[in-house]
């Protein structure tokens, strides 16, 4: 290996991987420096504070430190990682057209900075579909009536109940999930009823008695062949 | 009936609609979901009919006729030819969505405002989705019986003759909204007969192959098409069904696509499946090796000294009617202390958990029937695998060869047991048009012929020894 590297064995407690690995020391030879620590992981909790808490330090000298801090909105790394100002959200930030640009003065603030904003940056795409469907329907809340849009809850929480409850359904029973689903959506039955009503007369009923018959075929004929090839599965 | 009482019964009917759903999770709950379905039926129809006055005659007579034919469908239906009854049904959901469109548009008694102008968008949305369902399913029927061809129907520019149609629809809609009855009638009858021939295209563009796929699609947009009724009637039971089975359709559809190596994207825009199947890739040359033939005998003392054994259906299997003598196959050697499994590709059918549904007929025990992601771990510790009358399904190439156009589809790894036999008509190659360079692996055996007589000769080779043992 070239001078300069580093070998970290993790194996130094039972004797250690590297053949010169002394347990408990860090040894150098050959410009090689070998790590033998054996308090590997007690290590990993104060170091990782002290790396997190040297990143936010960063961050806040870049602010301005104590003196001159502020909020500067054109700072992209601040724009990023800001959640709220002054009670107003301000998430999700507006999308950074060249990512390189963040890299800036202050090699160090530079380095820490996106390790600051990546993960919300990546967090933000995934959002921007959840805020445009949260906007269609704002949309939609100004134009359509009350009474639409208590169905249209109806119908979006029946779809999430059904994505629930089918991908519970084991594969072996999908054939008889298809002839289930057949026979209640036999349901529509309930619209040609309606329209079988003594209310009306012409050719409203007429439609409305085809469609329940067309329905009845449905959940006569989907209940039983369910119910058929249900009993044929014995273990 | 006061209102509020059918509200409540429409919401209790609702809930056992859910639990019939869940109740399929698992065999020994499956039943009694049924039942809750059938019970929330009941009790919607009834109180549909309680809470107003009925043309009583008119009813008795459309539900004794539907029911009976219904019931008739059913007794009578084989279960090969599930996937056919299933798209009828489809289409009677599709055809009843498009009457209900009309009839509900035809009631008298709808205010002006807005109310009216969204009253008539859900309309001509349920008419269009029905419309679309009725014909699509009416072309799915035909093609799995055989009645229109299976090849795919690939007009020129086909994408954008179904953007026209829509555009066309579109342009009715916006006519239609505000007009007059008797205008409106006629841009929703035009309407109506535009998104048929809408569906008529998108099912006519797909091969026989990809029937699994279209079936399931159509039953996602059943499902849509009563939730549009639901909103044109404002019934909030008609919403929640046609939703649970729009998303199972849509659910069941993206399985099948991810089993096939569709996009799901280009099944809903119909067409799918033609580039692929074109020409066979053959872009990798020849597979290596030869192919070994087998006897039936040499493969009944194989199975006779094997411990582990996977036997692997496919449609060619239900189509010889082979699947009785495999059970047969099977009990002789479990009683023998073998263990024996099957292996389940998700397409090994023609409708999802079609295979599922063949084995039980034949009374092979669900427990010992698993699904390819269970088993796929398996097959190194097997002696031997079985194939019968499958092939795309076992195709090493897709995962080692990326020229091949089946590259990515999961498959069962069957090459991986110590031997493997493969039960085939010919060297003919399957549905994708895909040479298969398992039949050249040094571990298969190649078994040709019929599968049924090979299956039962089998079962005589077995049962002969093991007799001529005893003696």
């Amino acid at each position: 290996m070239r001078p300069g590297s580093v070998i970290v064995d993790l194996a130094a407690e039972n004797g250690g991987n590297c053949a010169l690995t002394h347990p408990g020391e860090v040894v150098v030879h050959h410009g090689v420096t070998i790590v033998g620590y054996v308090d590997l992981p007690s290590r990993l909790a104060p170091l990782a504070s002290h790396m997190y808490g040297s990143n936010l330090g960063h961050l806040l000298n870049d602010m301005g430190g104590a003196e001159k801090w502020r909020v500067d909105l054109e700072d992209q790394v601040v724009r990023a990682a800001l959640v709220l100002k002054e009670g107003e959200l301000m998430w999700p930030p507006p999308k950074i057209e060249a990512p390189a640009a963040v890299a800036k003065p202050g090699a160090a603030a530079a380095a820490a900075a996106p390790v600051v904003a990546k993960p919300k940056k990546k967090k933000s795409s995934g959002t921007v579909g959840l805020v445009i469907g949260g906007l269609l329907l704002a949309a939609l809340g100004t134009v359509a009536p009350k009474e639409f849009l208590s169905h249209f809850t109806v119908f979006i929480l029946a779809c999430f109940v059904g994505w629930q409850v089918i991908w519970n359904v084991t594969p072996a029973l999908h054939t008889p999930l298809m002839s289930v689903t057949n026979a209640i959506s036999g349901i529509i039955v309930v619209g040609g009823l309606l329209q079988l009503s003594s209310d009306f007369t012409g050719p409203v009923i007429i439609i409305g008695a085809v469609a329940v018959l067309l329905a009845s075929i449905n959940i006569a004929g989907g209940f039983l062949v369910t119910q058929r090839m249900l009993r044929m599965f014995h273990r | 009936m006061p209102e509020s009482l059918s509200i409540v019964a429409y919401l209790i009917a609702g809930i056992l609609f859910i639990l019939s759903l869940a109740g399929l999770s698992a065999q020994e709950s499956s039943r009694r979901g049924n039942l809750y379905g059938i019970i929330g039926m009941l009790l919607a129809v009834a109180v549909t009919v309680l809470s107003q006055g009925m043309h009583y005659g008119m009813l008795a007579v459309a539900v004794g006729v539907g029911g009976i034919i219904g019931v008739t469908l059913a007794l009578r239906v084989q279960m090969t030819s599930m996937p056919e009854l299933v798209a009828a049904l489809h289409s009677f959901v599709g055809l009843s969505a498009v009457l209900v469109g009309f009839g509900s548009y035809l009631m008298p008694g709808t205010e002006g405002g807005t109310e009216q102008v969204i009253h008539e968008v859900e309309v001509f949305v349920g008419v269009f989705i029905g419309a679309v369902t009725f014909t699509g399913s009416v072309i799915a029927f035909g093609k799995l019986r055989g009645i229109v061809g299976s090849k795919p129907l690939l007009l020129p520019a086909r994408h954008w003759l179904n953007s026209l149609l829509v555009i066309a629809c579109v342009y009715l809609g916006w006519r239609f909204v505000g007009a007059e009855q008797a205008d409106g009638v006629r841009s929703l009858g035009i309407q109506a007969g535009i998104a048929g021939l809408l569906g008529i295209h998108l099912v006519m563009g797909i091969g026989g192959a990809d029937m699994p796929v279209v079936v399931s699609m159509l039953n996602s947009y059943s499902g849509w098409a009563a939730a549009a009724a639901g909103f044109m009637l404002s019934n909030d039971l008609l919403i929640i069904t046609g939703a649970l089975v729009g998303s199972s359709g849509a659910i069941l559809s993206y399985i099948m696509c991810r089993a096939m190596n569709r996009s799901f994207i280009s099944v809903i825009l119909g067409g799918f499946g033609a580039e692929e199947g074109k020409k066979p890739a053959r872009a990798a040359g020849e597979p290596e090796g030869e192919v070994v033939p087998i006897q039936a005998t040499e493969t009944a003392d194989l199975l006779r000294d094997a411990k582990n054994v996977i036997i692997i259906p496919g449609y060619g299997m239900a189509v010889a009617h082979a699947q009785y003598p495999v059970y047969e196959i099977a009990e002789w050697l479990r009683k023998r202390g073998k263990n024996v499994r099957f292996a389940i590709h998700p397409v090994a059918g023609r409708l999802p958990g079609h295979m599922n549904v063949l084995l039980a007929e034949a009374k092979v025990p669900y427990d010992i029937v698993i699904e390819m992601e269970e088993i796929n771990e398996d097959f190194p510790e097997t002696d031997v695998a079985m194939v019968i009358g499958a092939n795309d399904i076992v195709n090493p190439g897709a995962l080692d060869d990326p020229s091949s156009p089946i590259y990515g589809m999961p498959v069962l790894e069957v090459w991986k047991a110590k031997t493997t036999i493969v039960m085939k008509r010919s060297m003919a190659a399957g549905y994708a048009g895909v040479e298969n360079p398992l039949f050249y692996k040094e571990n298969t055996r190649m078994l040709f012929g019929d599968a049924k007589k090979n299956v039962d000769a089998i079962l005589t080779f077995l049962r002969s020894d093991a007799a001529a043992a005893a003696q």
